[in-house]
């Protein structure tokens, strides 16, 4: 499945580039049902765009969906967090360039378009051929998307390839993850001290300002805060830690948006990239924490590698591409 | 301004939060949280009108704790009737009320605001939140809780929705993030070492359960097979195997099938009766030994905790079949998962056999983004 997928990706790269032709670009066309001009020129325009977007960002190997400033304009906020997720559980392209379907309008003036065809690049062979329905405001922007199936329905297309084994094994990893935040919110020093490996690789970001008096005209004008990191040892971090633990009276740590990630040739090592929201009597913050857990010893699993970096700086969210993640180490 | 508070609290648990004693190295205490809450309220002065300060508090409020095992598990503002306590889900009630009383113990709606940040809460008063546009002081909350007309719970998603509507017609949401570490007051330590005590004080027996589908469609092993519903993989289902007589599959011909039509409570009890697990716990707290108990009263326990169960074939290491049961709670969001490894000639020997097994346990399920990523 991967290499018919591959192959397909190669020849339109290869004919992109040769025939100089935009063989990537989709142009969908509502053939009735939307009366309004001007919402049915909307929605051919974001849906071209979308499905066009979706190709490039196959093709050109890109992780993330980049959409330039008119763009993003033909999603709403909802849409566009919609377009991340499903593009987080498969990368998906449109394998046809020309499309007509009839429009839906809606009771309450909103209107879908069914029916398009996509590719789920993570789905099996028996179930990555699918539709996408897309649903649009009163204005023409893309407010939702949904694969043709039921939610769960989708999931098991998504995850259909993932053995009991696997589900087993990075189950553990997220039990493990809850059971070292549980040490941090008991004040569980001794469990923390366990769980680290001895040698592990902790590194601190931490957000300060440039001086801008220091800086020539040009770096002046650009952005004045920058994440500088601290590479501490288990030592100084236990120490640190049994600090904080004396100065507060309590702590809540929550974690969300936890992502597992298996290392491609140690079936042992693990990356967990989650987002810590830290909340204690005298300090909160926000960040992401990535961990490198090592399994081999299944019933003590150990952590290898511990970073933390502030969730954003310069009043931005921290680019998705700078988080650390289980790629970033060799091992 | 009238307030008009009247705290009453047992003060005298304050003083008894003893520990109790269990065996396998549970030692039941009160959790952590309500410790915390407890010590933060002030000993002196209850019940004095305007302690905790919240403006435009009308009517009456009581606060109240409660035990288990002799230790306090709950402090919480009487907010329901009782009628409505036994009507709906007690924990996301208790939570409620436990909420309420962390609120209250905040000096402003600002900070009370920042708590519900924290938790994830939101509290939306006629389409506004706490301490924006005409929702200005959690006191309004409690006049719509106060005269309640209508009350319903949506559960089911990663967000509960507490709907409120009073009298006059005003309405409250209350939408609270879908996680067992909110919801319960007991963290992941003390809540599995509740569950593991309770399990062997159990004396609930086996239900058998056979599908309510009559739907069958055919397995690659000449089987037939109801279900079908998955739980994040494909291969981690509801399935119940029939033989082509649509007799329930328990044999040693077919050892996977028959061990997960027995997770899945579908085998007769005289079936399940001589299998005994031996489960070694997978906890927070380490000190916690392996336990023996018999298949049919686990799964007499575990059948009364509101779970839906999934059984996937984990395939075999050597002569041993290896198979899962996923537990999983749809409101509270977390898993239990136990893994058994047996020989198929187990099945049939007539005789005790003990299954090896692995428990792991309150394994969050609401916080996941993407839990099957490759590098």
């Amino acid at each position: 499945m991967r290499i018919q997928h591959f192959l397909l990706t190669a020849a339109l790269a290869f004919f992109t580039v040769a025939a100089h032709a935009q063989l990537d670009v989709v142009r969908f066309t509502v053939s009735d049902g939307i009366s309004d001009a001007a919402l049915k020129a909307g929605v051919e325009k974001s849906t071209s765009t979308m499905l066009s977007v979706l190709n490039n960002t196959v093709i050109t190997g890109k992780s993330k969906i980049k959409l330039d400033k008119e763009s993003e304009q033909l999603f709403t906020k909802d849409g566009r967090k919609c377009l991340d997720e499903m593009w987080a559980s498969s990368a998906m392209m449109c394998p046809v360039s020309q499309i007509t379907e009839k429009g839906i309008s809606m009771q309450n003036g909103t209107v879908q378009v069914r029916n398009i065809p996509i590719t789920l690049l993570a789905a099996d062979d028996d179930n990555c051929e699918q539709e996408l329905v897309v649903c649009f405001n009163q204005q023409g922007q893309i407010d939702n998307l949904m694969i043709a199936l039921e939610e769960h329905r989708y999931l098991d297309v998504i995850n259909a390839q993932i053995s009991v084994k696997d589900f087993h094994r990075r189950q553990a990893i997220i039990d493990f993850v809850e059971n070292f935040r549980t040490a941090y919110n008991r004040k569980d020093i001794d469990y923390i001290n366990n769980v680290f490996s001895d040698n592990a690789l902790i590194i601190t970001g931490k957000v300060v300002k440039i001086d801008k008096k220091k800086q020539d005209l040009t770096a002046q004008s650009l952005n004045n805060e920058q994440i500088q990191y601290q590479k501490s040892t288990k030592e100084e971090y236990i120490t640190n830690l049994k600090k904080c633990f004396k100065n507060n009276s309590y702590i809540n740590l929550i974690f969300d948006d936890i992502e597992v990630m298996r290392h491609p040739k140690r079936d042992d090592i693990f990356g967990v990239t989650l987002k810590q929201h830290w909340n204690s009597s005298n300090y909160s913050d926000v960040g992401y924490l990535f961990l490198m857990i090592n399994f081999e010893d299944e019933m003590n699993p150990s952590i290898q590698v511990r970073t933390w970096q502030p969730d954003k700086y310069n009043g931005k969210p921290l680019p998705r591409d700078e988080v650390f993640s289980l790629d970033m180490f060799s091992i | 301004m009238n307030i008009k508070i009247r705290h009453i609290l047992i003060v005298a648990l304050l003083a008894f939060m003893p520990a109790v004693s269990a065996q396998n190295g549970i030692e039941i205490k009160t959790p952590e949280r309500i410790t915390r809450m407890l010590e933060s309220i002030p000993a002196t002065g209850i019940p004095t009108a305007g302690q905790f300060r919240c403006p435009e508090l009308s009517g009456t409020l009581q606060f109240y704790t409660e035990a288990y095992s002799g230790v306090t598990i709950q402090v919480g503002a009487r907010l329901f009737s009782d009628a409505v306590r036994t009507s709906y889900d007690p924990v996301i009630i208790s939570f409620v009320e436990r909420l309420w009383v962390e609120l209250l113990l905040r000096k402003t709606t600002a900070s009370q605001s920042s708590l519900l940040k924290e938790y994830g809460v939101r509290m939306v008063l006629g389409g506004y939140p706490l301490g924006s546009g005409s929702f200005k002081q959690l006191g309004q909350a409690l006049d719509v809780i106060n005269n309640l007309s209508s009350l319903s719970i949506t559960t089911g998603g990663n967000e509960i929705d507490m709907f409120m509507r009073d009298k006059a017609g005003s309405t409250l949401h209350i939408y609270i993030p879908a996680s067992r570490d909110l919801l319960f007051s007991y963290d992941k330590k003390e809540h599995e070492e509740i569950f593991i005590n309770d399990m062997l004080n159990n004396r609930a027996g086996y239900k058998q359960a056979l599908p309510e589908s009559t739907v069958f469609t055919n397995t690659d092993n000449g089987l037939l097979v109801t279900g079908g519903e998955c739980y994040m993989i494909d291969s981690l289902r509801n399935d119940v195997f029939y033989t082509k007589d649509k007799i329930i599959v328990f044999s040693s011909e077919y050892p996977e099938e028959s061990m997960r039509n027995l997770m899945m409570s579908a085998v007769d009890l005289k079936d399940a009766k001589n299998f005994y697990l031996d489960i070694t716990p997978h906890t927070y707290n380490r000190d916690i030994k392996g336990f023996r108990t018999t298949m049919s009263r686990f799964m007499g326990f575990v059948q009364q905790q509101g779970y839906r169960f999934y059984t996937g074939d984990a395939g075999r290491n050597g002569d041993k079949c290896q198979c899962l049961l996923a537990m999983y709670h749809p409101v509270y969001n977390y898993l239990h998962i136990l893994s058994v490894s047996f020989t198929p000639d187990q099945l049939e020997s007539g005789k005790e056999e003990t299954i090896k097994a692995d428990l792991s346990t309150f394994i969050p399920q609401h916080n996941i983004k993407n839990l099957f990523q490759e590098k």
